[in-house]
């Protein structure tokens, strides 16, 4: 209990802190500039390298997202088979009690 | 720059923490906890294999304790971290025991119990699991990353000035014979002036 608190604490401490420090700079261009005006100036910011550096690390994401959708289906499908021949050795065989998909039951929480 | 432009640069700061506060915290975590039950499961595995070769029984509680262990672990991957390791222990461990008594105390009892081969193959396994753990454990805290680098640097030095001290002593050896015999002489005619004054 006092692990899980910790440990959700820790990441949104941080995104509250980097939120008070934009909120704060905000609050100081107040009455001067529009929201168009700080989005033109934000989009008309990025250079061509910085947007090839974006792509690049949006490609490596969903390269890796789609990798790991392929390493689940695998699971899916051999997991199964590979329990069926331990059950066949071994019937009182205990299970991880994954989901079939090789990931956390929800109900086991975070 | 005008209030705009650093407003803007802090804009893109705080965009590309963002991001990679969700690589790190969401995407990479997620796969250490995949690449922590890929290593368990093929450890896993290697005890079924041991099992399938006759070396131990399906039916013997240090094996079928070992494999519930594992299983425990890789259910509940997510929930190892240094936080709980440190935190959680010290705060639950007393009522936990208390609950469900010392199942590894129950494992121990049963390894012993089998012949020497067995046991220390079922040993083996069972440390391998640790230090998997462990290594997960490590590798995600920078606090320990940083201090597995010092002890590391630190065994590195310590091993290094030993060898050294042992060369130079190999090289040195004439000169430490010759020092060494010095120091003798010294004391045994410091011991036999001393008897002889004792003696007048």
């Amino acid at each position: 209990m006092v692990g899980s608190v910790l440990n959700a604490i820790i990441p949104w401490a941080g995104a509250g802190i980097v939120a008070f420090y934009l909120y704060s700079s905000v609050a100081t261009l107040a009455g001067r500039y529009t929201f168009a005006q700080i989005g033109v100036s934000f989009l008309g910011d990025f250079k061509l390298s910085e947007a090839f550096a974006y792509l690049f690390g949006t490609g490596g994401v969903a390269y890796g997202l789609r990798q790991r959708k392929l390493r689940e289906n695998n699971i899916e499908r051999m997991a199964a088979r590979l329990s069926a021949y331990e059950t066949v050795q071994d019937p009182k065989r205990s299970s991880s009690r994954l989901t079939p998909r090789g990931q956390t039951r929800p109900e086991d929480g975070t | 720059m005008t209030p705009l432009q650093n407003f803007t640069a802090a804009l893109h700061l705080a965009f590309a923490v963002l991001i990679f506060g969700v690589l790190v915290l969401k995407l990479f975590h997620d796969y250490r906890i995949d690449a922590l039950r890929d290593r368990l499961f093929a450890l896993r595995e290697e005890l079924f294999d041991y099992a399938v070769e006759g070396k131990v029984s399906f039916d013997d509680p240090a094996y079928f304790r070992l494999r519930q262990l594992i299983n425990s672990l890789i259910r509940f991957a997510h929930r190892l971290t240094v936080t709980r390791l440190f935190v959680g222990e010290a705060l639950t461990s007393r009522k936990w025991r208390e609950v469900f008594g010392n199942p590894l105390l129950d494992w121990q009892k049963s390894v012993e119990s089998l012949p020497k081969e067995q046991r220390q193959r079922l040993e083996t396994l069972h440390m391998r699991v640790l230090e998997t753990v462990v290594r997960h454990l490590v590798t995600g805290s920078p606090l320990l990353v940083a201090c597995l680098i010092i002890f590391v640097l630190g065994a590195i030095i310590k091993g290094l000035t030993e060898t050294s001290l042992e060369l130079a002593t190999r090289m040195l050896s004439p000169q430490l014979d010759a020092l060494q015999m010095q120091a003798i002489a010294a004391d045994v005619s410091d011991r036999q002036s001393r008897e002889l004054a004792a003696a007048h």
